[in-house]
């Protein structure tokens, strides 16, 4: 009977998890990108790689939420609050509206779904128990020229590092 | 019993908060309550420039964050891929190395580097 119970309790408490952070990730889309102070935007940002990386995990995708969480977080929103830190930049809201109701507006006319099913853009629902082997089978053998293309985009971004600081 | 413990851990800690909140004196006043800057009042931001090999720090760990997480995947998969995917992978690898060696070359992350111009230099050997 305890047993029940505590299924029952862990499978409450992981549905209210998942869709505490599947709301709390579009809501900090909204935030981030119709915020107008830069600082609160950054903050609604690593809300959503936070969120995003729970959705992901808890829905069985947990090599590509643990990815999001390490480069998302850990380089990305690392480096945009480092150069947040240099810019100097104060937005005043102009006239009495505020940016985020329009961009409300064009969400409310724009049409987000794709259809009324809830696997719709899925073509193909394996069971996969080994994300990380199934990549590693296809990224380096049939889709290896992808792989070449990031090395390019790779090389790119530190060529472009080096030409902002002027070496 | 894991399930019992992420649920106990959080209320624990939680009780012991609230337990200090309800039991403890407070005479709070500015100078102990407001930031700490070195003693000096902070009223606002106060920034200063810093070198740009700090920033360039930070900017160059993703391209490199980023290789090694493309790598990853090939260490579990080693065998599947066979002779091909390590030709790949020792491709992907040469042209970060070649990458890596010019940002050495260019001396870039030296904290004393000079700006000088080098074409100035170069016409200054022309005419001399």
């Amino acid at each position: 009977m305890n047993d029940i119970i505590m299924k029952y309790m862990c499978l409450y408490i992981y549905l209210l998890f998942m869709k505490i952070m599947n709301i709390m990730s579009g809501i900090s889309s909204i935030l981030a990108m119709g915020l107008l102070s830069p600082v609160q935007s950054m903050l609604s940002l690593m809300i959503l790689f936070l969120s995003t990386s729970f959705c992901l995990y808890l829905q069985g995708f947990e090599l590509i939420g643990l990815l999001y969480m390490l480069m998302y977080v850990g380089a990305i929103a690392i480096l945009f609050t480092f150069i947040l830190s240099l810019l100097n930049i104060e937005y005043l809201p102009k006239n009495n509206i505020q940016s985020t109701s329009y961009l409300l507006f064009i969400f409310l006319i724009m049409p987000l779904d794709l259809s009324y099913e809830a696997d719709s853009l899925i073509m193909n629902l394996f069971n996969i128990n080994n994300e990380l082997i199934t990549i590693g089978d296809l990224l380096y053998s049939e889709y290896a020229i992808i792989f070449m293309l990031s090395s390019i985009i790779l090389v790119m971004s530190v060529v472009g590092a080096m030409s902002v600081i002027k070496c | 019993m894991f399930t019992m413990y992420m649920m106990m851990a959080p209320m624990m800690a939680c009780a012991l908060m609230m337990l200090n909140y309800l039991m403890s004196k407070s005479n709070g006043y500015m100078e102990k309550d407001g930031p700490f800057e070195c003693g000096f009042t902070s009223y606002q931001q106060s920034r200063s420039s810093f070198n740009v090999t700090f920033m360039l720090v930070a900017m160059l760990f993703l391209p490199f964050d980023l290789e090694m997480s493309s790598i990853l995947p090939y260490v579990m998969s080693a065998y599947n891929n066979g002779m091909y995917g390590l030709m790949m992978v020792v491709t992907f690898l040469m042209v970060l190395v070649m990458v890596f060696m010019y940002e050495m070359r260019l001396n870039a992350m030296k904290l004393d580097r000079k700006y000088e111009s080098k074409s100035k230099e170069m016409k200054t050997r022309l005419y001399s």
